[in-house]
């Protein structure tokens, strides 16, 4: 190493050289940072009147947006990238197509992800970068072409001009290269350290300083929503910011005796619960199904379709069931983990910290425990007709106790072929009636004896939702008007919510006969993409409310005797999916459920698309400060509680969440 | 008169030109260009006194010289200004003229602490500044301290001697002003030391059109993220701002050097409002403090553009005459005393 410093001298490009690098450099983050940010602006979901696609209208935003001092934060960020890569492979052409080529990925992702959910990409969505497969087959088809195009156009160029620069060393374009590049390690190291250490910077501070950080180059946190947080200060700013995110703030009194006298008080309160309640769950399988995109049509407003009734037998299965109503989702267009985790873990998205967006990443790897409605269950098994590397789920499924998740790509546990039939050739995925098959399979070979639980998270409702998926599709949509390629997706999708509504009437009918408990919690995770012309502003609740009920088969019913009244949650948030379950099944309860039905007993439900807000029997808004100071209690309780397993100090001991 | 001190001359012309265009823009109607006039602006006079410090000089001869170059304008002006004051107030002028200080008192307070801004002192809030005067004071204390530095070698050390430095003067100026606006001539050390060097013809320099467009780029950029401020040494980033700044003054000083052997009549003219630009930049704080010439000159021009236009020129016009004027009573006073 000593010699290397000797041998050095530290000898970098002239000053003239440093100059032409950092042109291009400035010229290529710029257009990057441009270009990511037109993505967020070009979008047809028109939020806060900031998106459109017209693209005047929208150059003129992005205009805007580099005027802020945050566009400097974004420059200064894709300037770091591009003098870290062009000194590290110390050819400057071979430099830029790598530059370029991450710009592009970048670029499209971010177009694409928009495109699909409305949100910018943020830190744990790296998670995904694995399922590359099943990425690709989101995109937009001839953007994805083209990028590639672009980039294999690029990867040509550069090495081109490389070959012709090292075969013409003379000359003055090859002297001005030349004069770019490092001719010395020791001054090629100390840039590249300096840069590594400036671009490793948001992973290794802590989350306040890195918002100090960027509150320096005047990042200003947008409240609940990342598109508007990507819109203000960038999207290479909005990811940075997610990146040491908090969990969950402490709440105000958090100590080891609060702690101490919350898990007396819930024992205490579990134990009078528990008077009335069996230890039953033995024998009895409990299946969780979210029915992924799914809302009945007819709750969209101004919507009128020709064709037959969509979602008739789900309405009448919602009236048969023991519960049912609107379920509050946190997500639109997408979300489906979020969504899923507090439908099992019964920890609400609104309670947490608003950095912390995608629980599986960002919560159940760092928690200390995660007690989830399957932990009480002997057998604990997860179905899902796609692949598995999304949003974390096989890691975190691990973490939580889940046993097996079958998935189409799974090595040890494969979602079986024969389950994966489509509706049509044109169809993108497995249809419901298929995956029913495979749960009902899956009921019919459990020991009779062990008590099981059984989530199916279901694809056929799954964007894209192309033209012409169903062929003979009886749906016309009538109102309002819309492009043709709306108008095409929005009657795929009511073609697939029908075909979702045949075939669990037929669902319920087999699972009425079967012996065996069953208790089925259904629910719609969350609307899908392709009603665009819902204001989700002015509709914010309806845009998130989706279905959902809690049936039970003769024999259940039977043996539980359920004290739940049907109309009992009009409103409920998926968080309370676990201690309704719980109720329904008469089943006994730790403490850490005893907490949880003591919300759903006493408190509206929760809204999780955003903060601070609940919606009353009636379908009211309320907020916190609505609440009585009764409820205002039992909520800080629970936000204690909540701390103490995920970020707190694990001040609770194991009794309190584990099945004794 | 050798290229380099040819391009240094012409820069302080430059410099003025651009200091008056700074005073005269419109920081509320043309922020990007304010932002930009203190991004150019700045380094360059600071870049023109380093360059101005002798190597071999003594530090009681340099302390002498910059009272004389800078101090004393400071003062002259000042007190004409709290006088000026006065007048305005005595004779109920302020139809036609600004009255900068409520009370004397209050401009002595201002011209003895030196703060340009109204902002915390050491001492309290203090309600008023001392204006544009401010840069003569930052010249001073620029200079010595870069007299000093220069003393120690090698150069290297010089260079984190100045970094370290800057890096005080910025830290210190986001609690406090302080004294005779010592914050604004610590920060401006890299510019000083710079200008220094660039008197020094072993140091190999170079003028060149990547200097240039960087430049450009730069300064657009940081243009649209804020001033560079150095009244009360405050800006919003202190490193990145400090490199963008060099970058931008190398690539003046390259325009420059293209002017200077290219257009010979023009560099003649501006060399011509470069010199004495100490009493230049005292006259036009005397002038920015108390005419207001854009007030008068938007009661009967509407258009925005032609108000900054004719305000610039006629600035420009009445500095020239003013250090005319100062130039030739202090030769006649030297004749005098000669005699």
């Amino acid at each position: 190493m000593k010699r290397i410093f000797n041998k050095s001298k530290f000898i970098g490009p002239s000053f003239n050289g440093w100059m032409k690098l950092l042109i291009i450099g400035l010229v290529l983050s710029i257009v990057t940072v441009f270009l990511l940010q037109f993505a967020m602006h070009f979008q047809v979901w028109g939020r806060l009147n900031y998106q459109s696609t017209d693209i005047p209208v929208v150059l003129d935003f992005v205009r805007q947006y580099m005027m802020r001092p945050q566009a400097l934060y974004s420059i200064l960020a894709c300037l770091t990238l591009f003098i870290f890569i062009v000194v590290l492979v110390n050819h400057l052409f071979m430099g830029v197509a790598i530059y370029s080529l991450t710009a592009i990925v970048a670029i499209v992702a971010e177009y694409m992800k928009m495109k699909t959910r409305n949100e910018p990409i943020i830190f744990s969505d790296m998670s995904e970068v694995t399922a590359v497969s099943g990425l690709t087959k989101m995109v937009d088809k001839d953007l994805l072409v083209a990028a590639v195009a672009g980039i294999v156009i690029l990867l040509v160029l550069a090495v081109g001009l490389e070959l012709y620069i090292r075969r013409k060393k003379v000359g003055k374009f090859s002297e001005s290269v030349q004069s770019m590049m490092f001719k010395q390690a020791g001054s090629r190291l100390v840039v590249l350290i300096v840069t590594f250490l400036m671009l490793a910077t948001p992973f290794v501070v802590n989350a306040d300083q890195n918002r100090a950080i960027l509150n320096h180059f005047g990042y200003q946190w947008q409240n609940k929503i990342g598109v508007d947080d990507a819109m203000v200060n960038g999207p290479i700013m909005t990811f940075v910011s997610n990146i040491s995110s908090v969990i969950m703030r402490e709440p105000a009194g958090y100590s080891a005796k609060e702690m101490a006298h919350l898990q007396k008080k819930y024992t205490q309160y579990a134990d009078k619960l528990n008077e009335t309640r069996q230890d039953n769950l033995k024998g009895q399988t409990v299946i969780s199904i979210l029915s992924e995109s799914l809302t009945n049509p007819d709750d969209v407003p101004n919507l009128a379709y020709k064709g037959p009734d969509a979602y008739k037998n789900i309405d009448a299965i919602k009236d048969k069931a023991v519960i049912s109503g609107k379920m509050l989702s946190s997500g639109h267009g997408g979300g489906t983990a979020n969504i899923e985790y507090m439908t099992i873990a019964g920890l609400p998205l609104a309670t947490f910290a608003p950095e912390m967006a995608v629980p599986y990443t960002q919560v159940v790897p760092f928690a200390h425990k995660t007690p989830i409605l399957p932990s009480l269950f002997d057998k604990r098994e997860v179905l899902h007709p796609y692949a598995g590397m999304f949003y974390n789920r096989r890691d975190a499924y691990k973490d939580m106790g889940i046993q097996k998740f079958y998935t189409t790509d799974g090595l040890t546990y494969k979602y079986p072929d024969k389950y994966t039939g489509k509706l049509s050739s044109r169809a993108e995925y497995p249809t419901d009636e298929n995956a029913y098959k495979f749960l009902l399979d899956k009921v019919d070979t459990t020991n009779n004896k062990d008590s099981q639980f059984l989530q199916l998270m279901t694809m056929q409702n799954h964007l894209p939702y192309s033209a012409k998926e169903y062929p003979n599709s009886p749906y016309k949509m009538k109102e309002p008007a819309v492009s043709n390629s709306t108008k095409d997706q929005i009657e795929t999708y009511i073609t697939g919510v029908h075909q979702t509504d045949l075939a669990t009437k037929k669902l319920i009918a087999k699972v009425e006969k079967i012996k065996r408990p069953i208790t089925m919690v259904f629910y719609g995770d969350h609307w899908p993409v392709v009603f665009t012309f819902v204001d989700q502003n002015k509709q914010m609740q309806t845009s998130h409310e989706t279905d959902y009920f809690i049936y039970q088969n003769a024999a259940a019913r039977k043996m539980n005797k359920s004290k739940l009244q049907h109309d009992e949650r009009p409103y409920a948030s998926p968080s309370d999916f676990p201690a309704l379950a719980l109720k329904a099944t008469n089943s006994k309860l730790t403490p850490f459920f005893a907490l949880q039905t003591k919300f759903v007993d006493e408190l509206p439900a929760l809204a999780n698309y955003t903060r601070d807000t609940f919606v009353d029997e009636q379908g009211h808004k309320l907020n916190t400060k609505d609440l009585t100071s009764k409820q205002k209690k039992l909520l800080h309780e629970f936000m204690l509680v909540q701390y103490d397993i995920t970020a707190g100090n694990h001040y609770l001991d194991d009794s309190f969440t584990d099945n004794q | 008169m050798n290229i380099r001190k040819r391009t240094v001359s012409v820069l302080t012309g430059v410099a003025i030109i651009m200091l008056i265009a700074m005073q005269m823009v419109s920081q509320q109607q043309n922020i990007a260009w304010y932002r930009f006039l203190t991004w150019t602006t700045w380094p360059m006079i600071f870049f023109v006194a380093g360059y101005a410090i002798k190597i071999n000089q003594r530090i009681v001869q340099t302390l002498t010289q910059s009272i004389l170059k800078y101090l004393v304008p400071y003062f002259l002006i000042s007190l004409l200004l709290i006088a000026s004051s006065k007048f305005v107030q005595m004779f109920g002028l302020t139809s036609l003229l600004n009255q900068p200080f409520q009370a004397i008192r209050v401009g002595v307070k201002a011209m003895l602490y030196g703060n340009g801004w109204p902002g915390a002192t050491m001492f309290w809030q203090f309600e008023t500044g001392i204006g544009l005067g401010w840069a003569l004071l930052a010249l001073f204390w620029g200079t010595i301290i870069t007299t000093l530095i220069i003393k120690i070698k090698p150069l290297s050390l010089q260079i984190v001697l100045v970094v370290l430095i800057t890096y005080g003067g910025f830290y210190v100026s986001r609690g406090v002003q302080l004294p005779w606006s010592f914050t604004s001539g610590v920060v401006v050390q890299p510019f000083m030391l710079l200008g220094h060097y660039f008197n020094d013809e072993t140091k190999a320099w170079q003028p060149a059109r990547a200097t240039i467009l960087a430049g450009g780029i730069i300064s657009w950029i940081m243009s649209h993220n804020g001033a560079y401020e150095l009244t009360v040494a405050q800006i919003n980033h202190w490193i990145i701002g400090t490199l963008a700044a060099i970058i931008i003054l190398e690539a003046i000083l390259s325009i420059i050097w293209y002017i200077s052997e290219h257009l010979s009549r023009w560099t003649m003219w501006l060399i011509g409002i470069g010199k004495h630009y100490s009493i230049s930049i005292a006259i036009l704080s005397f002038m920015t403090m108390i005419v207001p010439i854009k007030n008068q000159l938007n009661n009967i021009i509407t258009t925005e553009w032609l108000v900054f236009m004719l305000a610039w020129v006629i600035v420009l016009l009445i500095i020239i005459v003013s250090k005319w004027a100062v130039i030739k009573i202090t030769d006649y006073w030297d004749k005098d005393r000669v005699n």
